[in-house]
């Protein structure tokens, strides 16, 4: 088991420039060990701080300081690059054999658990982009470091086996005791796999904390979108569709529309779109529309409905 | 000294001083990434400025250091050595900053950091020679190749700084030796074989230096290279010093120290060559003159070097550039042999061969534009600009003709100006292939140069280098001064229409 207690790094009044300004500007930061996922939009400063955890590029101010567990005979850190940082000279089977603790070994299992084991002697430039993806972190996990910091892994990878190589990869580091650190654009992954969240955007940290905490209780909008999708009402949207009376934050599973004749909306469109119904309401005295997010778990609203939206609460 | 021992001097002194500019161009050329945009383009123009600096001025500039260090010929050849450094550095550096990333990224070398080199060890394949040769040296050996070939082949400084020390001409420099020994003795007159035995070595020598150059293009062409993450330079301060100091002191060397001692030993000769009229006079008509052919042979390279890269004959390309980066002396002997000696009589010494022979050595130079100036604009935005100008006659045909000068026209006119430019000042083509009545200015004045210093050869030179000069200053401030035609008006919003719109648009 990983100590979700422990520090692994503390960033400190930290700033790295930019070519227009600063990509990163954290004041402090501690990033503890267990699974951490960092969340952001693109240019939101993910891969400039992961860059800076592993040492990649230093900051112009601050200073980070690691606190990596220092097992005898244990690498202290590994990392799958946004790029994958794969070796053009070497075959998939070396990357593996390379970085393995225990002397050249067979590497068919990590192999063979991302699909790559009928590549074995193929070297990079002649594997697709999703191949490359996956053999950068079998490499990483063939590593059996300490800590593990993956900037957007399995980018590449096709939908069809991409829960199952995310499932392949935080399984291998739960059984190996190792740490990662990872960044993504998909809050599913950071829901399914992360302990911890840390948001940026503009290259500010915005929130940081518990996942589910973060989930079920944002403190902003940017910090809620990151994590899912949601319906947001600012105060004086709450008030005028009756779902409280200052920021409030209803994630679609926390959505009911209610059919009820003095509601203060009325369906004008409703569409499923996989598990989320989006369907678009009006309010009945002003002329305001917005589109609600709810669980397709139910027959679409007849349009022109009065409706209620009835927030109920996340369980589990 | 032989030509063998002239030479090996020659050589050895290449590779010494290119293997101190590679990993100084290596920090320029990391120093050139970092930075806001206008400092960058601040930058690369004061890396561009020596290069561009002609080298018999600044053999000129400096030639009575040289006879100061008559008695101390170590001096004398680290000085010159000083000089080819400033020199190829920016050659270097434009090669490191153009080349295609090296398969092995940054990001990938850092991860053979973290794993160790103890576990890398075990698999050969990860190991540090192999990524090195993936790695850094990808590029860095081309670029090492290119600027000791150049350092092999400058002669322009070399010749006005030889002085006899002791048994020997320092510094040493095969292009001297053997243009002593052929081109000025007996030309014409050189059989074959005579030739083949004096231009062996330094052509071997050449083919040498220049083969990184060719795998580099090779292999560029097979592997693309990876992904370079971009903003991930690291800024550091003392590579921010390295560069400011070196670019100061290369522009102030290199360029005005040479310039500055040409103006202050020049102007004062200026009033007498006015009053006189025997001087400036013949030397202004004589640079025009001068300039004439060289704009038709920087026309012919710039558009066959456009034209090879846009078809991507990139093994043509390289095949045609070969005999310019061997060199003006062996281009030169190679051209005076087949049109000399086994071409028509009157074919040799003909403007046509000189066309010939200065279009091909400017080739490579030209190629190497086409891609720095991105001369060769996206065919997504041609095609564009072409749809726009088959519009009925209005600003929309006119943003399309603007778009095509925006896109290719002006970089095709700076690339065309500084092929004019190298083209006015190259003294061996025109040496060997030149018929007399087209013998450039530039040469005249190389040819009084070893003779000494004096402020009448002075205000000359420097006539002769502020003549193309002013004519693009003329060009560019025409071009600005130019009203706005007729026909722009259409597609410029009048004075006064942003504030006022007509009515509907509010």
């Amino acid at each position: 088991m990983v100590d979700t207690q422990a520090r692994l790094w503390t960033v400190q009044g930290v700033r790295l420039d930019g070519e227009v300004g600063p990509r990163l500007e954290v004041d402090h930061l501690d990033i503890t060990t267990g699974r951490t996922a960092v969340l952001g939009a693109s240019g939101a400063g993910k891969t400039s701080l992961l860059n800076l955890l592993v040492g990649f590029e230093s900051p112009q101010h601050g200073r980070i300081d690691d606190h990596l567990p220092a097992e005898t005979g244990r690498l202290p850190l590994f990392w799958i690059p946004p790029d994958g940082g794969l070796w053009p000279q070497g075959t998939v089977d070396e990357h593996l054999r390379a970085v393995m603790p225990h002397g050249p070994q067979s590497a068919r299992d990590t192999l063979a658990r991302f699909g790559l084991d009928q590549l074995r002697n193929a070297c990079p430039g002649q594997l697709s982009a999703g191949e490359r993806s996956r053999l950068a972190v079998a490499r990483g996990l063939a590593a059996e470091a300490g800590v593990l910091v993956a900037d957007e892994p399995l980018v590449h990878v096709d939908p069809a086996r991409l829960d199952r190589d995310w499932e392949s990869l935080v399984e291998a580091t739960r059984q190996s005791g190792t740490s990662l650190v990872f960044s993504t654009h998909a809050p599913e992954q950071v829901l399914r796999h992360a302990d911890r969240v840390v948001v940026l955007a503009g290259g500010r940290v915005t929130a940081e904390g518990d996942v589910a905490s973060l989930y079920a209780r944002p403190p902003s909008r940017e910090v809620a979108e990151c994590l899912g999708p949601v319906n947001w009402f600012e105060p004086d949207d709450a008030i005028a569709w009756k779902v409280g009376d200052r920021d409030v934050c209803l994630r679609p599973e926390q959505v009911v529309l209610e059919a009820d004749s003095s509601g203060p909306a009325r369906v004008v469109d409703s569409r499923a779109i996989g598990a989320i119904r989006e369907t678009r309401l009006e309010l009945v005295d002003r002329d305001r529309r917005r589109t609600i997010l709810h669980l397709a778990d139910s027959a679409p609203p007849a349009s022109d409905l009065r409706v209620k939206i009835t927030p109920r609460a996340i369980h589990g | 000294m032989s030509l063998e021992i002239e030479c090996g001097w020659t050589l050895l002194r290449a590779i010494t001083v290119s293997l101190i500019a590679t990993p100084l161009a290596a920090v320029l050329a990391r120093g050139l990434e970092t930075g806001s945009p206008r400092q960058r383009r601040r930058r690369l123009l004061a890396l561009a400025i020596p290069f561009l600096t002609p080298g018999f001025v600044v053999g000129y500039a400096y030639s009575n250091i040289t006879l100061d260090l008559v008695r101390q010929p170590v001096l004398n050849e680290l000085f010159y050595d000083l000089l080819l450094l400033i020199g190829i550095v920016p050659v270097g550096t434009l090669v490191l900053l153009l080349a295609p990333p090296a398969p092995l990224g940054p990001t990938a070398d850092w991860c053979r950091r973290l794993a160790g080199p103890d576990r890398l060890r075990r698999v050969a394949a990860c190991g540090w020679p192999r990524g090195f040769w993936y790695g850094p040296a990808r590029n860095r050996v081309p670029a090492f190749g290119l600027m000791a070939l150049l350092v092999f082949h400058e002669f322009e400084i070399a010749s006005l700084f030889r002085v006899i020390a002791g048994q020997r001409l320092t510094p040493a420099s095969w292009s001297n030796a053997l243009f002593e020994l052929i081109a000025l003795q007996s030309l014409g007159q050189q059989s074959p074989w005579d030739l083949w035995r004096s231009g062996w070595l330094p052509l071997t020598c050449s083919l040498c230096l220049l083969a990184p150059l060719l795998v580099l293009a090779w292999t560029s062409r097979r592997n693309p290279g990876v992904w370079r993450p971009t903003g991930m330079t690291r800024q550091s301060h003392w590579r921010e010093w390295v560069v400011s100091s070196w670019l100061v002191m290369a522009v102030a060397v290199g360029t005005a120290i040479p310039l500055g001692n040409l103006v202050l030993d020049g102007v004062p000769g200026w009033s007498s060559a006015w009053r006189g009229g025997h001087r400036l006079g013949p030397t202004l008509i004589h640079a025009g003159r001068s300039l004439l052919p060289t704009v038709v042979i920087a026309v012919v390279a710039a558009v066959s070097a456009g034209w090879l890269l846009r078809r991507r004959h990139l093994g043509l390309l390289v095949v045609l550039s070969l005999p310019g980066l061997m060199g003006s002396l062996s281009l030169g002997l190679l051209l005076t042999w087949a049109l000399l000696i086994t071409a028509p009589g009157g074919f040799g010494h003909s403007i046509v061969a000189l066309i010939i022979g200065q279009s091909l050595w400017l080739l490579p130079r030209a190629a190497l534009l086409v891609v720095l100036l991105a001369v060769l604009p996206r065919r997504e935005s041609m095609h564009l600009s072409r749809l726009l100008q088959h519009a009925p006659p209005g600003p929309q045909r006119i943003a399309g003709w603007r778009m095509v000068w925006q896109n290719f026209g002006h970089r095709a006119a700076w690339m065309v100006g500084l092929l004019c430019w190298w083209g006015y000042l190259e003294l061996t083509l025109n040496e060997l292939l030149a018929p007399p009545q087209w013998l450039s200015v530039a040469h005249r004045m190389y040819q009084q140069m070893h003779f000494g210093r004096n402020a009448a050869l002075s205000s000359t030179t420097l006539v002769v280098v502020l003549v193309p000069l002013v004519v693009v200053c003329l060009l560019v401030a025409l071009g600005r001064m130019m009203p706005v035609p007729t026909i722009f008006v259409g597609s410029r919003p009048a004075p006064g229409t942003l504030s006022n719109p007509p009515p509907g648009d509010a």
